[in-house]
C-alpha cells in the first residue's frame, strides 16, 4: 500500500516494542470481551490495550490511560495532555481502520521511558484508507516544517474556521497532538497493511507530581 | 426576564441562559462524540442569530468543560470566525489555571477583534 513510511532503523528502542508480531496476531484474532487490558510489563512502565473499534471504547481507554499515568506520578496537566494524544490517535484509528473482519481491533501501547512517553496506535487498513494515509503523511510533514507547533496549530485553526459550517472535517487532531501534546508524530504501514501511528512526548522535568 | 434551556448529548451539556442583554452558554462535562458539530452547531448558530437580531453578547463559558476532542473545536472556531467577520459580540471564557484549556483557548486569540467585539478571556 502506498504511501507507506518504513520504520526508522536508527531508533532501536522504539522498534523493540512496536513491531514484535504480537500486535498483528491480536489484531487478527480479537477476543470476545469488549475491552481488554492485554498486558502490563513486569516493570509496569508499559501498557497495552486492545479494543474493539467502537467509539464508546475511547472513553474507557481514556480512563484506563489516565489511571496508568497517575499511578506513575504524573500530574494532572500531563495526564490530560497525554490522554488527549491517546484519544485523538484512537479516534483516527477507528475512523480510518479496516474492521470488516470481525476480529480486527485497535491496539494501543503506552511506554514510559526515562525521558519520553511513547504512544502507539495500531490498526489494520485497506485500500480505502489510501487518501487518509496520504493526508496523514502530508500533515505530519507539514507540522515538521514549523519550528513551533503553535504556529502550525493557529494556521490550521485559521484555515478550518473559514470552511463551511456543514463541513465537519477538522484535521486538527494531529496538529493538536504536536502542539498541546508536545509530541513528535510518525507512522508507517507494515507489509501486512497494519498502520502504526506513534506520538513521542518528551518529558519535562516537572511532569510528575 | 431570563430564559434557560439545557441541551444534553452523551457526556456534554450546554446550558443556555438568555436575558435582555446577553446569551450565556455554559459548557459542562466532556465533548467526545464522533461528530459533535451535529449537536453543537445548531445551538451556536441559533445563539448567534439571536445575538444579531437583538444586539446581545454571546458568552461561551468553557470553565467547567473537562475535555473536548478536536472535532469539537471545529464548530467553535467557525462560530468565532463568523462573529469576527460580522457584527456579533462574542466572549469566550476559559480557566487559565487548567493547562489544557489555557493552551487551547489562548490560541483562539487570533479571532479577537480590536474593538472588543470578539474577546477571549482566561480567568
Amino acid at each position: 500500500m502506498s504511501p507507506s513510511r518504513k520504520k526508522d532503523s536508527s531508533n532501536s528502542r522504539r522498534r523493540s516494542f512496536i513491531k514484535d508480531g504480537k500486535n498483528d496476531r491480536a489484531l487478527r484474532n480479537g477476543a470476545s470481551e469488549p475491552f481488554i487490558v492485554r498486558e502490563r510489563s513486569a516493570t509496569k512502565r508499559s501498557m497495552k490495550l486492545t479494543l474493539k473499534p467502537n467509539w464508546e471504547e475511547i472513553e474507557k481507554v481514556r480512563n484506563s490511560s489516565s489511571e496508568f499515568f497517575r499511578s506513575h506520578g504524573f500530574h494532572g496537566d500531563a495526564v490530560n495532555a497525554l490522554t488527549m494524544v491517546i484519544s485523538e490517535l484512537i479516534e483516527n484509528g477507528i475512523k480510518y481502520g479496516n474492521f470488516k473482519a470481525p476480529g480486527n481491533k485497535v491496539i494501543l501501547t503506552i511506554h514510559i521511558g526515562s525521558r519520553v512517553v511513547t504512544v502507539e496506535v495500531v490498526n489494520p487498513v485497506d485500500e480505502t484508507a489510501h487518501n487518509h494515509l496520504k493526508r496523514l503523511d502530508r500533515t505530519i510533514q507539514w507540522i515538521r516544517g514549523y519550528q513551533d507547533p503553535f504556529q502550525a496549530y493557529t494556521e490550521r485553526i485559521r484555515a478550518v474556521s473559514k470552511k463551511p459550517l456543514r463541513d465537519e472535517e477538522s484535521g486538527l487532531g494531529l496538529v493538536r497532538i504536536a502542539y498541546e501534546g508536545k509530541s513528535i508524530l510518525d507512522f508507517f504501514v507494515g507489509d501486512d497493511n497494519i498502520l502504526n501511528v506513534s506520538a513521542v512526548s518528551i518529558l519535562e522535568e516537572d511532569i510528575r507530581r | 426576564m431570563a430564559e434557560a434551556k439545557t441541551f444534553t448529548n452523551n457526556l456534554l451539556t450546554l446550558e443556555l441562559r438568555e436575558n435582555n442583554n446577553s446569551i450565556n452558554i455554559r459548557w459542562t462535562g466532556k465533548s467526545v462524540d464522533r461528530e459533535p458539530a451535529k449537536f453543537i452547531t445548531p445551538i451556536l448558530v441559533d445563539a448567534i442569530r439571536k445575538s444579531s437580531d437583538h444586539d446581545k453578547r454571546v458568552t461561551l463559558d468553557f470553565r467547567e468543560l473537562t475535555y473536548m476532542n478536536s472535532s469539537t473545536i471545529t464548530p467553535i472556531i467557525k462560530t468565532l470566525e463568523r462573529a469576527k467577520r460580522g457584527k456579533t459580540r462574542v466572549t469566550v471564557t476559559y480557566l487559565k489555571s487548567l493547562k489544557w484549556q489555557d493552551v487551547i483557548f489562548s490560541a483562539l486569540e487570533i479571532f479577537r477583534t480590536k474593538d472588543g467585539r470578539v474577546e477571549i478571556k482566561g480567568s
